[in-house]
């Protein structure tokens, strides 16, 4: 009974367990606990969604299932989320490679093909027959004249900021464009190449980011 | 069912591409339909002189690894209404990244879409050329006017007679420059032709337009008054089995300044 408490909050209810205790104390407390709500809870016809706090203690996925099968013989009690106060080294770095952009600073020649994981400020330079591929958004300060692919493999939700005018294709996830055959477009350091909602690539203005993705705006515009 | 004819030279720098390109070029226009292999796979040119560079989403080695389905790879030449094609080579890897029997069932399969398939054989014969004449039913060798390329030539049409392909080897001497060869200091065409002991199938001239045309990714053979582009011309015409007498080799006469001077004045020589 010592390592999980039931404790109720505003979100609604949530079983806090202690850290200090190892995880098969933790199941084994939780086991009861779990029997005992469900025999207050027989009353009620509505199923009642616990979430678990784990404090600092990291639950492997392995424990998640183990603990969410307690409630298999329960029909009024849910396991809903697992929360706590950290994360992995993993998540970590995810969470820092998605909202951080990589500086890149050097000459792409023919037949390179330089693939950044993230988002991208180029400064460098590309050659004909180079490549630069990034699997998050690509911001072009230097110089394209080459490919310029955003998105990699498949994020049709990543954008191409900058002068791509004399690049021979942009290609944002799996959508493509060969520059040569675009009748109009701006050879401006402003301007989007994005995909819009029929999957195809098109070209705007850093001004119209709000309507050509609202999503990335509000993440970079919202402060 | 096509044929498919590698073009080699052992030799680099003689003008395979520029070749394959023209000679494909004008087969296209004579209504043939042409596809163009570039197997000099991490240094590919053929798309750039072709002016096809910007146009290329796959590769050859993207059709090999099936990623791409083979017409996914193919570039159309938009010039000559669907006569010409392009595969590209991969640019990011070498040329052990292929092996033969995968080249040759990439031009088997070609073979039966098209009239003619040129390969534009890399320099050297290590696994480049080797890959190149795995699918081929005939070979075209270029060749200069200069010592070392009818060496390298020689070499390579051993080569190509211990590897027995269904047709002889035929020959083209590029880059002809008459006032060289008027002088006595170069090999003239008979000289080349008979060392080699090989079918000539053409001779081309050279010219400065060659280099400045493609340079444009354009083709001399486009050119309808040019003798570089004649030669490519009546290459493909003896190619489709027409028979064309070999052009005069000619030393322009350079018309200097006296000389239109005393034009002007009767004073004909």
């Amino acid at each position: 009974m010592r390592s999980a408490v039931l404790k109720g909050n505003n979100e609604g209810y949530e079983i806090v367990i202690n850290d200090k205790f190892s995880i098969n104390d933790i199941i084994s407390d939780l086991k009861i606990l779990i029997d005992k709500i469900s025999f207050n809870n027989s009353s009620m016809k509505k199923n009642l969604r616990i979430n678990i706090n784990s404090g600092l203690r990291i639950l492997s996925d392995d424990e998640k299932r183990k603990i969410r099968k307690l409630t298999n013989n329960y029909e009024n009690i849910l396991i809903g989320k697992f929360i706590s106060k950290t994360i992995t080294l993993n998540e970590a770095n995810e969470m820092i490679k998605e909202n951080s952009v990589k500086m890149l600073d050097k000459v792409i020649r023919n037949g390179q093909d330089v693939f950044i994981d993230g988002d991208v400020l180029f400064l460098g330079k590309i050659h004909k027959g180079g490549k630069l591929i990034s699997s998050g958004n690509i911001y072009l300060m230097g110089y394209s004249n080459g490919v310029v692919q955003a998105g990699f493999p498949n994020n049709e939700d990543k954008i191409i900021i900058g002068n791509v005018f004399k690049s021979q294709q942009v290609r944002v996830g799996e959508q493509f464009e060969v520059i040569d055959d675009v009748k109009y477009i701006n050879n401006f350091y402003d301007s989007v190449v994005y995909v819009n909602d029929f999957h195809v690539i098109s070209y705007g203005k850093i001004n119209n980011l709000s309507q050509i993705n609202p999503k990335f705006f509000n993440k970079i515009g919202g402060i | 069912m096509g044929k498919a004819i590698v073009i080699t030279s052992g030799k680099g720098g003689v003008g395979k591409t520029t070749s394959t390109a023209n000679i494909g070029i004008a087969l296209a226009l004579m209504g043939k339909r042409v596809c163009l292999i570039d197997l000099d796979i991490g240094l590919r040119n053929l798309d750039v002189v072709l002016g096809l560079e910007n146009r290329i989403m796959y590769d050859i080695l993207d059709v090999v690894n099936k990623k791409v389905k083979l017409f996914q790879a193919l570039v159309k030449d938009k010039r000559f209404n669907d006569m010409l094609y392009l595969l590209p080579a991969a640019q990011s890897t070498d040329k052990n990244s292929l092996s033969e029997h995968q080249v040759k069932s990439i031009v088997d399969e070609i073979k039966m879409d098209f009239d003619y398939v040129f390969i534009d054989c890399p320099a050297g014969i290590e696994q480049g050329f080797v890959n190149s004449i795995a699918g081929a039913d005939g070979s075209i060798i270029v060749t200069t006017p200069e010592i070392s390329a009818v060496r390298d030539a020689d070499r390579v049409i051993g080569l190509l007679e211990k590897y027995s392909l269904k047709e002889n080897p035929k020959l083209i001497i590029n880059r002809i420059r008459p006032a060289i060869i008027e002088q006595g200091n170069a090999m003239d065409v008979d000289e080349i032709t008979r060392h080699l002991g090989i079918e000539l199938l053409g001779i081309v001239l050279d010219d400065d337009k060659v280099i400045s045309t493609s340079n444009h990714g354009k083709s001399i053979v486009m050119d309808d008054n040019n003798k570089a582009a004649n030669g490519y011309r009546n290459i493909a015409r003896r190619l489709e089995g027409e028979t064309v007498p070999l052009m005069k080799i000619e030393r322009e006469t350079k018309q200097g300044l006296w000389y239109r001077i005393s034009h002007l004045f009767g004073h004909d020589k």
